[in-house]
C-alpha cells in the first residue's frame, strides 16, 4: 500500500479536513448527481440519497482526521462505491423484498475497493465505539463527552460541581472503563481480524 | 489487584500521556517503555486508536464540518438529466378550454389526496432552527461560542449546558432564554420549556412573539393540537411569526 502513488482527488479529503465550503460544494454538484440517480433507480429516493452523501462525507472525514486517509484512486470511484454499498445495506436491513438492483460490473478489485472497504471498516468500527458509549452510565457518558468537547477539564469540573482532579481521574476511569468493554465485543475482535 | 485494575491504571498512563499531563521526567520514561517493551507498544497503539476515534467524534472541530456539509447539501440542487432534456418540441395545440377543466380536476384531486395523506402536520414540519450567531454580538467568549457551535450542529444536549452556564452569568438575557427555551423543546423538556418561555412573554420584546411561535411548536411536538392553535391564534398580524403561524392554523 505505501508505494501506491497518492491520487491528486486528494485534495478532496484535503477539502474536508479544512472545513473548505467551495470545495465540498463542487463535491456535491461533480459527484452527488449520479449517487442519487444510482439510489433513485434502485427503489429509494433523493432524499435518502442525500443522508447517505452526508454519512459518508462525514466518515471520510473521520478516517482522515484519525487515520490519515491518503487516496490512491479517483474520488468517484471510491465516494460512488461507498455510498452505493451504504445503500445496498440500507435495503438489506429494511429487508423489502421487492428491490430491484442494477448490478453494472463483476470486476477483480480495484483501488477504489480497496480504499472504499477501508472506508467502510473505519465506518464500523467508529459506530461500534459511539454504540458501547451510548450503553455506558450516565455519570461517564457525560464526561466523556463534556471532557472531549471544546470545555476545558476545569470547566467540566465546574459544570459538574467536583474537583479538577477528581474529573480528571474520573474521565480516565471511564474511558478506561469504555475501552474495555470495546475491547470485549466480538465485533470489535472481528473487525481486528479483518484489518 | 485485578486485571482489569491493572489495566485501568495503564490506561490512566496512557490518557496522561496523550493529553501531554505527564512530567517531561515521566514522559522520557513512557517513551522509553514503549521503545523497550514491545507488549507495552502494542496495548499502547491499541488503546490510542481507540482513544482517537472517540476524541475525533465528540471533537466541536467536526461539528462543525458536519455543519459545512449540511450546508452544501442544502445549497445543492439536484436535477434529473432526463427531466431537463433540450428536445422540447414545439406543437401548435387548438384552445379546448375542457382541457383545463380536466387538468385542474385532476389537480384537484391531487390536492386532495395530499391533504388527507398528510392531515395533521408535525413538528418537523414546522421546527426549521435557524443557525444562531451569538459571538459576533458579544465575541471572545469560549462558552458562547461552544453554545453556538452545539446549537448550530443540532446537539441540543450540550447546548443546553452552555446556555445555563451563559444565564447564570446573564440571567436576564432575553435572547438567550429565547434559545434556551429552543432547546428544550427540542429535548422534549416540556413543562421547563412552557414555564421559561410565559417568562419570556411577559416582557414586551421582539422576543414576545417569538416565544408564542416555539409555544405552539412545542404543543405540535406534543400533539396537543387544541393548544397550539390557541397560541397560534394569539399570534397576531403585527408580529413577525403571523405567517408561519397562519400556515400552522391551515394545516391544524
Amino acid at each position: 500500500m505505501e508505494t501506491k502513488k497518492i491520487h491528486s482527488d486528494q485534495r478532496y479529503v484535503e477539502a474536508l479536513l479544512a472545513n473548505n465550503n467551495t470545495l465540498i460544494n463542487e463535491i456535491y454538484e461533480k459527484f452527488a448527481p449520479k449517487v442519487i440517480a444510482y439510489v433513485c433507480k434502485n427503489s429509494g429516493d433523493e432524499t435518502a440519497a442525500r443522508d447517505i452523501i452526508q454519512e459518508t462525507l462525514i466518515t471520510i472525514y473521520d478516517q482522515a482526521k484519525t487515520k490519515g486517509l491518503k487516496l490512491t484512486c479517483p474520488f468517484d470511484a471510491y465516494f460512488f462505491l461507498i455510498c452505493k454499498r451504504k445503500w445496498l445495506n440500507a435495503l438489506k436491513k429494511s429487508g423489502s423484498k421487492e428491490v430491484t438492483i442494477e448490478e453494472e460490473r463483476l470486476s477483480i478489485k480495484d483501488d477504489a475497493d480497496e480504499n472504499a472497504e477501508k472506508t467502510q471498516q473505519f465506518e464500523e468500527q467508529q459506530n461500534l465505539y459511539m454504540s458501547v458509549l451510548s450503553k455506558m452510565g450516565e455519570t461517564c457518558k457525560q464526561i466523556i463527552t463534556l471532557g472531549f468537547s471544546a470545555m476545558s477539564m476545569q470547566e467540566v469540573a465546574d459544570q459538574l460541581g467536583v474537583t479538577y482532579a477528581y474529573a480528571r481521574k474520573k474521565k480516565s476511569l471511564c474511558i478506561s472503563k469504555l475501552t474495555q468493554l470495546i475491547k470485549e465485543s466480538s465485533l470489535y475482535r472481528k473487525l481486528k481480524n479483518d484489518y | 489487584m485485578t486485571i482489569s485494575d491493572m489495566e485501568s491504571e495503564a490506561h490512566e498512563l496512557f490518557v496522561a500521556y496523550l493529553e501531554n499531563e505527564l512530567s517531561s521526567s515521566e514522559r522520557e520514561t513512557f517513551e522509553r517503555k514503549l521503545n523497550e517493551d514491545s507488549q507495552f507498544e502494542a496495548e499502547f497503539l491499541e488503546f490510542k486508536n481507540i482513544y482517537i476515534i472517540l476524541e475525533n467524534r465528540l471533537s466541536p472541530q467536526r461539528a462543525s464540518v458536519l455543519e459545512t456539509i449540511k450546508q452544501s447539501n442544502s445549497n445543492f440542487n439536484y436535477k434529473s438529466s432526463k427531466v431537463t432534456s433540450e428536445k422540447t418540441e414545439k406543437k401548435v395545440i387548438k384552445f379546448k378550454p375542457w382541457k383545463y377543466g380536466v387538468a385542474a380536476s385532476i389537480l384537484l384531486a391531487i390536492g386532495i389526496f395530499i391533504f388527507n395523506n398528510f392531515s395533521k402536520p408535525t413538528y418537523s414540519d414546522f421546527a426549521t432552527q435557524e443557525t444562531i450567531s451569538l459571538t459576533v454580538r458579544s465575541d471572545g467568549n469560549e462558552t458562547t461560542k461552544n453554545a453556538e457551535v452545539a446549537f448550530n450542529s443540532a446537539e441540543y444536549a450540550k447546548a443546553l449546558i452552555y446556555f445555563n452556564e451563559l444565564l447564570k452569568v446573564e440571567p436576564n438575557n432575553l435572547q438567550l432564554q429565547y434559545y434556551k427555551s429552543v432547546v428544550l423543546v427540542e429535548l422534549s423538556e416540556y413543562d421547563e420549556a412552557d414555564s421559561l418561555l410565559k417568562k419570556i412573554q411577559e416582557n414586551n420584546s421582539v422576543y414576545a412573539s417569538k416565544a408564542k411561535w416555539i409555544s405552539a411548536l412545542s404543543y405540535l411536538k406534543q400533539k396537543r393540537y387544541k393548544e397550539a392553535k390557541e397560541v397560534a391564534n394569539s399570534i397576531t398580524s403585527r408580529d413577525p411569526e403571523y405567517q408561519k403561524a397562519q400556515k400552522l392554523l391551515s394545516k391544524l
